[in-house]
């Protein structure tokens, strides 16, 4: 397993398990709870998703 | 010390954040939508400093030729079982007035029988009507809208009207209805050297709004160059890594900032969330023109040896082109540079029209790499101090 998916791993269960932490990093929460719905983000909406910018935020 | 840094100068360490294999998209495993961007006119009422249009056309995409458009996609997407998002762009796509959108979205929602369809619209906002506004509020649009700066010198100054007319006061007030009528709004910024810091106050004025702040970096292009006004990857990197901090701390309703939603939303899915992160964005984004030919995307329209054919040849044969196949061709194990990049996995070579742009060929990195590096990095080290603060975990590599 790598560092990377250890370190990810101890972030969503710190998300999941402290009220803080949503109070602390609502962005991040959000984009935690985001990940683990079975939605993708890049089926939402392709004017987010080009990174060179010019399609929109 | 930062961590690709540290493991470059120890070789024979793996780089300890490197995501699994299977996370890398392929073609096969990866888009279910595709993206249909529409530029129903090259024309525009502003001629900004750094267009990428370059000399104006005053070309209009007639209503066959979208019907036409309209028609073959569905029937394409209806066969493999995509998605599709159809994306107006410019040129500036309002000149085409209400009743053009009314008909083509009426046109769509006749034929697209069981497929997903969704909308976006780039645009100056200067012509966006309640009438229009109502339109792509009733359709669910993702509206992006364009201003380079929260006060009007600078915005005047890149961003001039045709007219003559100020427009900075008209576009925040059109940002403004356009949240009244409950439609999803995006700013989105050109970024210059001179304009780069500015970023901050606009991300506040986007916090304020409740509404997505996307970034876009200006660069020197085929079309025309504007190296006086490039931004360097030096300023773009600590204007993402000082929004980046904004962004994960903000203690209200977040909003989308782009990059930092998409890095972080990579490192957490370990899977890209932009599509050039994903894997190779000609997977699953095309463009058409006014006069109907067929590019990668928008960024390489009228350059022929990029062009896929024309909507009345066939935008199948389009899609199968030896062009299009060739340009598929541009994943990282096919870019020199990016081969041994652990970053890479996250960028995936970053933009193919970057490349061109400043290095001529699709097989190079994208000119900005040292800002997804960059920020990648920065992204993992706030992790881990975030992690470290709240568990006392000692931190790894």
């Amino acid at each position: 397993m790598s560092q990377l998916f250890q370190l990810v791993n101890r972030l969503k269960q710190l998300a999941n398990s402290s009220s803080e932490f949503e109070k602390l990093y609502p962005a991040l929460k959000a984009v935690i709870n985001d990940s683990e719905s079975a939605i993708d983000s890049c089926s939402k909406g392709s004017t987010k998703g080009c990174s060179m910018g010019c399609l929109g935020s | 010390m930062q961590y690709a840094k540290k493991c470059e100068e120890n070789k024979s360490a793996p780089f300890p954040y490197f995501p699994p294999e299977d996370a890398i998209m392929t073609e096969q495993n990866g888009s279910k939508i595709l993206n249909v961007i529409i530029e129903p006119t090259s024309d525009c009422n502003m001629i900004c400093e750094y267009c990428f249009k370059g000399e104006k056309k005053d070309t209009m995409m007639p209503f066959d030729t979208l019907k036409e458009v309209i028609q073959q996609v569905i029937s394409y997407i209806e066969k493999r079982g995509l998605a599709c998002e159809f994306i107006w762009h410019g040129g500036e796509p309002t000149l085409m007035g209400y009743d053009y959108y009314s008909e083509a979205l009426n046109l769509i929602e006749n034929v697209k029988g069981k497929s997903t369809i969704t909308y976006s619209l780039q645009t100056n906002g200067t012509l966006l009507t309640d009438e229009l506004l109502e339109l792509f509020a009733k359709y669910g649009f993702y509206l992006g809208i364009s201003i380079d700066s929260t006060t009007p010198d600078y915005h005047e100054k890149m961003r001039p009207l045709l007219s003559g007319r100020a427009s900075h006061a008209i576009i925040v007030d059109r940002i403004e209805r356009a949240i009244s009528k409950g439609i999803d709004v995006g700013v989105l910024m050109a970024l210059t050297e001179e304009n780069a810091f500015n970023a901050i106050d606009m991300f506040e004025f986007c916090r304020q709004r409740g509404v997505g702040l996307g970034l876009n970096p200006v660069s020197a292009d085929s079309h025309s160059s504007h190296s006086d006004i490039e931004l360097s990857p030096e300023t773009y990197l600590k204007v993402c890594i000082e929004l980046f901090d904004l962004w994960l701390k903000q203690n209200q309703t977040p909003i989308r900032f782009n990059p930092a939603f998409g890095i972080i939303e990579t490192l957490i899915k370990q899977q890209g969330a932009t599509q050039s992160e994903r894997g190779n964005c000609q997977m699953s984004y095309v463009s058409i023109g006014p006069d109907g030919d067929i590019y990668p995307c928008n960024r390489f329209y009228n350059i022929e040896e990029y062009k896929f054919g024309n909507i009345f040849d066939g935008f199948e044969d389009a899609m199968n082109s030896d062009v299009r196949e060739r340009l598929l061709n541009r994943i990282v194990s096919n870019i020199e540079k990016c081969r041994k990049c652990p970053i890479s996995l996250y960028c995936n070579g970053g933009c193919m029209h970057h490349a061109v742009s400043h290095y001529g060929s699709i097989f190079a990195p994208d000119h900005l790499c040292k800002v997804y590096r960059g920020l990648v990095e920065h992204a993992i080290q706030r992790l881990h101090e975030i992690v470290k603060t709240h568990t006392n975990d000692p931190q790894p590599c």
